[in-house]
């Protein structure tokens, strides 16, 4: 055999057995694994990201994140479990096998079957919606039961919670990060709470299986002359014009993301990628 | 071009570096630089005008061009100051654009904010005492968003406008509002009518109340939108109403400004139940009917949605003008118009039982809890409607205490509005139509830069372009002639579009707003007609006719016109020679979801 031939043979057995140790990883991972009936398979998970250079453009493999919350059980189970917590009577909106919405049935504000929250401790007669820590610890309740069918993975949190009480309701606004950086536009989960502690409304935009697609090339600083010649792209006309905002974000759509910074420039949302500099979005914002 | 650009950048740094006094020592007349000591009291005194030139003049006619202006401004008393000679208090900041490049301009020691109206500043202490009283009021309610002060920006611009915007700066949440100087009527400013100030701090309050990092509105034409300028709209008329001459409209939002300062426009708003160029304005005794050959429209949910309301149509078939010509039929600023009515027939209501104070309060106050109360995104992008909204507002007013003949009222102004207790439209109510097709790619790249989104897009040229068909390998703008067969009509009509063929997909979020994933993408046309409507509206006489149909491309017959509507697809080179279907589930504020199914040929 030639040294080529050798050569050859070798990196194909490697492949093989590489292909072979793959099927096999996965398929450990995926047993005691039930997904929920409309689900996307879940990614595996990927070490460092190669970059590649092509022109003036860095590209990058997809970052996979790795799905740390394992799904147990069927959805209609979860969904069960969540009826004996906190009442029958409503309706799931179900988006891609994962929960969106949760309304009363009969569109319906409020619904009369919906279980009022237990008292929060022995010094407390029952709940009060304009207490922040207990409308947050009610919420907390709730999103335990309901993480699983959201498809909350351990890699992309819910955090930063904003909790606004009061005397006829309350609401509570979740924000979905990755290592510590919000999730936007999408990424949000809010639920309302009625005066006793009953669940009003639910509503998730939550993003799982999420591909990261680029890293950060630039700083926040740097990014707002990129913004600022973005804006003069599609408004040549102004003048003495300013950069306001400036945040880090990870930009969404679908299931991609990119590292992202985002300014306003004279009423106008700018997002750019991190990396390149390109636009990802660009709209008027304001309310006139 | 980029050179060119930070040309740019460094004639604003230069020119904010000279128009800036730098020193210490703030001097009057020019810009503040950095935040003085706390040197003086919280109260101070201004001239302004209650709420507008006009109104303090009791002079309907007068004229933004009068040389008299300033013989019509009144001293108020300045509350809440930070004590540090500026105008920065505890509700709101007031800034400075053109001149300090949005830095603190008036600078009084001793709180004396007083000035003439052809002195810039003017404009700044008006709008600090409509600020901070507007605010206040709703401190006092219990209802203030945000908590911290908002900044106001005036003479923002050189141009028509006012807008309000909420940013993250460094990790702070800043909101600012943004009054500009007219440009068709020089040395005519909005911080001049006291009514904008407060629209523009409404929507601050609005969108801090809906939530703390999300706009109110997703779609460009949902009813969230309209919802939040209606709101801003009837907050504002509610809180000047008490300072009007009885000879002027409590009813005529911004007479001033929107009014008078861009001749030969008449951009009022209003709260009445049918528009100027109805006959029988602003009494409106045609209510709730709509007819051609008598001009009678109503502002009623939800044939009324959309409607034009100031004057300014050709006769004798004013309503047959106004469908004709009127392109703002979906933007939310129109559509608003029913809903700000219908917010102020319930306080009109409220009063029967209570002073216009306590009216007033209890307004500010369930408005903005059934505003804390509405549904969030979720599984609907825009799950916002008005007749979610009139529900919510009852629930609010019941769970607060609200008196059975209060709630009967609000119930009764909210029905006559077709916004509570309306009958809704039954299964079978909607159908596929034809598909409206853009290509052109001189069009598109226009629509995409106008929109600030990336032309480079568009990847066909003239060859395939001018076709008006789908070509493969194209991008292309489509509309859907969604058809409606009940007699109702459909408002805030919500649309999740699906493609069938995998080799046709959706552009991203930069584009589509309602991007959901490659093969699914959102949509909201503002109504549907139903043959009811469509019949009311014909006429044999041809002066006369509305020319309505009761489907989408007949019901706003300048819906191509721009991209606001359009779902952006991208065909791809597999599809060519196939017919593509797109799949729609197809819902609105007052009907049951249905399906239907749209198909394309492919060239």
């Amino acid at each position: 055999m030639s040294s080529n031939r050798l050569r050859a043979v070798f990196i194909t057995t490697a492949l093989v057995l590489a292909a072979f140790a793959s099927m096999i990883v996965l398929s450990s991972k995926e047993q005691g694994t039930e997904s929920l009936a409309r689900n996307r398979p879940r990614s595996a998970a990927t070490g460092a990201v190669s970059g590649e250079a092509t022109g003036q453009i860095i590209r990058q493999a997809a970052l996979h994140v790795t799905p740390a919350t394992e799904v147990t059980g069927s959805a209609q189970e979860r969904w069960k479990n969540f009826e004996a917590s906190f009442g029958t009577g409503f309706e799931p909106q179900w988006r891609d096998g994962l929960l969106a919405s949760i309304r009363a049935a009969g569109g319906k504000i409020r619904n009369p079957n919906a279980r009022a929250a237990r008292p929060a401790g022995p010094a407390r007669n029952g709940f009060e919606s304009r207490d922040s820590e207990q409308v947050l610890a009610r919420a907390r309740e709730l999103l335990t039961v309901l993480e699983g069918l959201v498809g909350v993975e351990a890699e992309l949190p819910l955090e930063n919670p904003v909790v606004r009480g009061g005397e006829t309701s309350a609401h509570v606004f979740f924000q979905e990060t990755w290592r510590g950086i919000p999730i936007e536009p999408l990424g949000k989960v809010s639920i309302d709470l009625g005066s006793d502690g009953e669940l009003r409304g639910f509503d998730s935009t939550y993003v799982r299986d999420l591909l990261i697609k680029n890293r950060v090339g630039f700083s926040i600083e740097e990014g707002r002359l990129r913004a600022l010649s973005w804006f003069y792209r599609f408004q040549p006309e102004k003048q003495a014009v300013q950069v306001a905002g400036g945040k880090q974000i990870i930009w969404v759509s679908g299931r991609n993301g990119w590292h992202a910074y985002e300014y306003f420039v004279r009423g106008h949302h700018i997002v750019i990628d991190a990396m390149t500099g390109e636009l990802l979005y660009g709209r008027s914002a304001g309310s006139a | 071009m980029i050179i060119r650009y930070l040309f740019g950048v460094l004639v604003i740094v230069s020119f904010s570096l000279s128009g800036c006094n730098e020193s210490p020592a703030p001097q009057p007349q020019s810009c503040v630089a950095g935040l003085p000591a706390i040197t003086t009291g919280a109260n101070g005194l201004a001239r302004v005008f209650l709420p507008d030139p006009a109104a303090s003049a009791g002079i309907l006619s007068l004229s933004p061009a009068s040389l008299k202006l300033n013989d019509y401004a009144v001293s108020r008393e300045l509350l809440r100051l930070g004590g540090r000679g500026v105008l920065e208090g505890r509700y709101v900041e007031v800034r400075d654009g053109l001149t300090c490049q949005g830095g603190f301009s008036a600078f009084e020691q001793n709180n004396n904010f007083v000035y003439s109206h052809s002195d810039r500043r003017f404009q700044e202490a008006m709008a600090y005492y409509f600020g901070d009283q507007y605010r206040a009021e709703l401190d006092a309610v219990g209802v203030l968003q945000p908590v911290s002060p908002v900044r106001i920006v005036v003479h923002y611009s050189l141009e028509d406008n006012s807008s309000y915007i909420r940013y993250s700066d460094g990790g702070r949440m800043v909101d600012e509002v943004d009054l500009s100087d007219s440009l068709a009527t020089r040395g005519a400013s909005y911080a001049d009518d006291g009514a904008v100030t407060i629209h523009e701090l409404q929507h601050a309050t609005t969108v801090n109340t809906y939530d703390p990092s999300r706009n109110i509105r997703r779609f460009w034409y949902d009813e969230a939108g309209a919802l939040n300028e209606a709101v801003s709209d009837f907050m504002a008329l509610m809180f000047v109403s008490s300072m009007l001459p009885t000879s002027f409209d409590p009813r005529t939002f911004s007479s001033w400004a929107l009014g008078k300062f861009i001749p030969g426009v008449r951009g009022t708003r209003g709260a009445h139940r049918c528009p100027a160029y109805d006959p029988n304005f602003p009494d409106c005794s045609g209510f709730p009917g709509f007819a051609a050959e008598t001009n009678t429209i109503s502002y009623v949910y939800p044939d009324g949605l959309g409607w034009p309301y100031a004057a300014g149509f050709d006769g004798p078939g004013y309503a047959r003008s106004a469908f004709l010509s009127f392109r703002g039929q979906e933007k939310p600023h129109d559509a608003a118009i029913l809903m700000q009515g219908a917010l102020w027939d319930v306080f009109e209501a409220l009063r029967a039982n209570h002073s216009p104070d306590e009216a007033r309060m209890l307004m500010t106050k369930v408005v903005m809890k059934a505003i804390a109360d509405l549904p969030k995104p979720g599984f609907s992008l825009s799950p916002i409607s008005f007749q979610g909204f009139a529900a919510a507002m009852f629930e609010v007013s019941s769970a607060l205490g609200f008196s059975a003949d209060d709630l009967d009222r609000m119930r009764a102004a909210f029905r006559e509005r077709g916004l509570l207790d309306a009958p809704e439209l039954q299964p079978g109510w909607a159908g596929a139509g034809s598909v409206k097709i853009v290509d052109h790619p001189s069009i598109l790249k226009n629509w995409l830069n106008r929109t600030g989104a990336d032309p480079k897009v568009i990847p066909q040229g003239n060859a395939t372009g001018l076709n008006g068909q789908v070509d493969a390998g194209e991008v292309v703008a489509m509309w859907f002639d969604l058809q409606n067969y009940s007699d109702l009509t459909a408002g805030n009509v919500y649309l999740r579009v699906k493609s069938l063929n995998p080799a046709v997909t959706f552009l991203d979020n930069a584009v589509n707003e309602g991007f959901v994933s490659e093969n699914e993408t959102h949509v909201v046309y503002a109504k549907v007609n139903g043959t009811e409507i469509v019949q009311k509206l014909s006429s044999p006489k041809p002066a006369f006719d509305v020319p309505l149909g009761n489907s989408y491309f007949r019901t706003n017959p300048y819906f191509g016109e721009s991209w606001t509507t359009a779902v952006w697809v991208k065909v791809g080179a597999a599809a060519a020679r196939q017919t593509l279907a797109f799949d729609i589930q197809v819902s609105a504020s007052n009907a049951p979801s249905e399906t239907v199914r749209f198909e394309v040929g492919v060239q």
